[in-house]
């Protein structure tokens, strides 16, 4: 099978500028996730959204359960979009779980970023000996339960019901359907690949310039898992939003464009 | 008579409403909170406003739901409702709930706030949870039954084509006694050979007819426009291979185009062409087809001249491997209507046939308009 790699991941690209900035959206969304952060860049970037095999718009066929059974696949995935779509010195924009794709990515391929941004990231959920991850074993146990019996908000048959601007109903429908769209099996699959997993050994193997953007508090992704990534990372920037939540580019997308752009200004 | 509001204490109203109740910030903590959901929950008021949050009382599926979904959802809507979430109460209790949630205009700058009220559903969560089941169970077997069928399938087509290459060996066999002349005029042996030839025809017959057959079974049609009249004219060749004496008189209008697997529409025409002539009367053989334009169908009728079918068995004549008659009064193998019968209900229409004894008969299906 050979698929167009944009086809394949549902590229969108956007902007007038030379170098890359590519959005990478987190666990159980898709590239919508972005919707008011990327525009900010389209004047002087190329923006490059994607989506996950098995997320947003992608064809579920593709989503091959022993291949995806790690992270690295999607890392390999992030690499393969740059390769092929001639990507070079990209700034890497990760939310949640794809701030460690990228940590893999920039871990296995440094010459193709220039930075590595993450917002939200956690290298382990689980608590283990003397790491704080915010989450124990039996946590993640209950959500991929949780997954199995009743998938949250995230199935087709319990979506969420949204009231208001009824004059938008199109805008309500859109998210509706972006929020909610994930194979229940997938779902599953990717929610234990990425909170089971443990990718505090890859952190030291970033030699890319990276920033760590995050919240206070986030329940997923604690302030003391942040530092633990900013302490780790061999050449991070910590930066604290004054905003709280694990998607702020979502609830506060104005304090995250502002923190982007600030320090890609002083690191350029 | 004193006026409601006086009869209805507010502040009873909230703390004792019969649906939990609590208001947050929109960073998730906690400044109010009623107290059947306290109940519910089994904390103390103390407990719960000593700057805990609502992401606290969250499952991490829930916490998840929260933070990637419900806040952003309610940033950008002022209410969001109807939400399935599972609430942690004291000692890990889980409360399976249906939450409203809506955003009120704060007082205080740059703080929003989060009204939220509960409904506890543990009694319909169990009704779910067993049709949950009953779904798996029923996925289960549906994929149980695939696996049956594809197996079935292939069971039936390796098996009959297998059974081919013998059924040739013996007939070739039996040529080759004919033609070197090893087979004694008058003698007992030469009506047993003949038999013999009859039944391995009938075999072969029905062998190819089982082959047809298994071919489209449960076989997804491939749609296209497909033209009538080439497929008619396919399925002649067929019968001029075929019947090489006695041939048929065919009259065959313009056809018009329409939706289908031209594959299985030949071999529609072919089994019903051949009918007619085989089940002919004493004179000529004459088909005739004809067409007429129904809502989003063509209704094609096919008429003959032959013996035709009793009333009382139109109803029998397209079940599976059904006969009227005998093999050596008129040999046919029960398979043909039902290869037709088949075809048409893969395209999903419908074929009828009607017929006065005697008076030669009418098949009449509907295949869809090519758009």
């Amino acid at each position: 099978m050979n698929i167009d790699i944009k086809t394949k991941h549902n590229v969108t690209r956007a902007g007038n500028g030379s170098q890359t900035i590519m959005f990478a959206h987190g666990y159980g969304c898709d590239q919508n996730m972005w919707r008011f952060v990327a525009p900010a860049f389209e004047d002087k970037y190329d923006v490059v959204l994607f989506d996950y095999i098995g997320s947003g718009q992608t064809n579920d066929d593709l989503y091959d359960f022993d291949r995806y059974s790690s992270l690295e696949a999607h890392a390999e995935d992030i690499i393969q979009i740059c390769e092929e779509m001639e990507l070079k010195d990209v700034i890497f924009v990760g939310h949640s779980v794809s701030s460690m794709i990228g940590v893999l990515a920039a871990g296995k391929r440094p010459e193709l970023f220039n930075h590595l941004i993450m917002i939200g990231p956690s290298p382990c959920y689980i608590n283990k000996d003397n790491y704080y991850g915010g989450f124990s074993k039996e946590d993640i146990d209950e959500l991929v339960e949780t997954l199995e019996s009743n998938y949250v908000g995230w199935s087709s048959f319990i979506t969420p019901v949204i009231v208001g601007n009824p004059d938008q109903p199109e805008f309500t429908e859109e998210l509706n359907s972006s929020f909610c769209r994930m194979n229940p099996d997938i779902a599953k699959h990717f929610a234990k690949v990425t909170f089971l997993g443990d990718n505090r050994e890859d952190l030291n193997k970033v030699s890319v310039p990276s920033l760590v953007i995050q919240s206070d508090p986030d329940s997923i992704a604690p302030v003391k898992v942040g530092q633990y990534v900013h302490q780790n990372l061999p050449n991070s920037t910590y930066k604290k939003l004054e905003a709280s939540g694990h998607c702020p580019h979502l609830t506060a997308p104005g304090q995250v464009i502002n923190v982007l752009k600030d320090y890609l200004i002083h690191s350029n | 008579m004193k006026p409601i509001s006086n009869i209805e204490d507010t502040e009873e109203l909230y703390q004792n409403a019969p649906c939990g109740y609590l208001s947050i910030w929109s960073d998730g903590s906690i400044f109010n909170v009623n107290n059947t959901l306290l109940k519910w929950l089994g904390y103390q008021r103390e407990e719960v406003l000593s700057g805990r949050y609502f992401q606290d009382f969250l499952t991490i599926g829930g916490k998840l739901f929260f933070e990637s979904h419900l806040i952003p959802l309610l940033q950008m809507r002022s209410e969001v409702s109807e939400i399935n979430i599972e609430l942690k109460g004291k000692d890990s209790k889980k409360i399976p709930t249906l939450v409203n949630l809506k955003k009120i205009e704060s007082p205080l700058k740059n703080k929003e706030v989060f009204w939220i009220s509960v409904i506890n559903i543990a009694q319909r969560n169990l009704f779910e949870k067993e049709l949950i089941k009953a779904k798996k169970v029923a996925d289960e077997n549906s994929k149980r039954l695939i696996e049956l069928t594809q197996n079935l399938e292939k069971f039936a087509s390796t098996s009959t084509h297998g059974l081919q290459a013998p059924i040739h060996a013996i007939a070739d066999l039996i040529s080759l006694l004919e033609t070197n002349n090893l087979i004694k005029p008058g003698y007992e042996s030469q009506r047993i050979i003949s038999m013999m030839k009859t039944n391995s025809t009938r075999l072969d017959r029905m062998i190819l007819d089982l082959v047809d057959y298994s071919r489209i079974l449960d076989k997804e049609i491939c749609s296209e426009k497909v033209p009538l009249n080439d497929v008619c004219n396919k399925a002649l060749d067929f019968i001029d291979k075929e019947f090489s004496v006695n041939r048929a008189h065919f009259i065959i209008p313009e056809l018009p185009l329409v939706l289908g697997d031209p594959d299985q529409l030949e071999l529609l025409l072919y089994h019903i062409f051949k009918n007619a002539i085989n089940y002919r009367s004493e004179a000529v053989p004459v088909v005739k087809v004809t067409f007429t334009k129904k809502d989003k169908f063509y209704v094609i009728s096919i008429k003959d001249n032959g013996i035709g079918v009793e009333p009382e068995n139109l109803g029998r004549i397209f079940n599976f491997l059904e006969r009227l008659h005998t093999y050596e009064s008129i040999p046919g193998t029960g398979l043909g209507l039902a290869i037709c019968k088949k075809i048409v209900e893969n395209h999903g229409g419908v074929i009828r046939a009607d017929s006065a004894f005697g008076n030669g008969s009418l098949f009449y299906f509907t295949l869809p308009i090519e758009i």
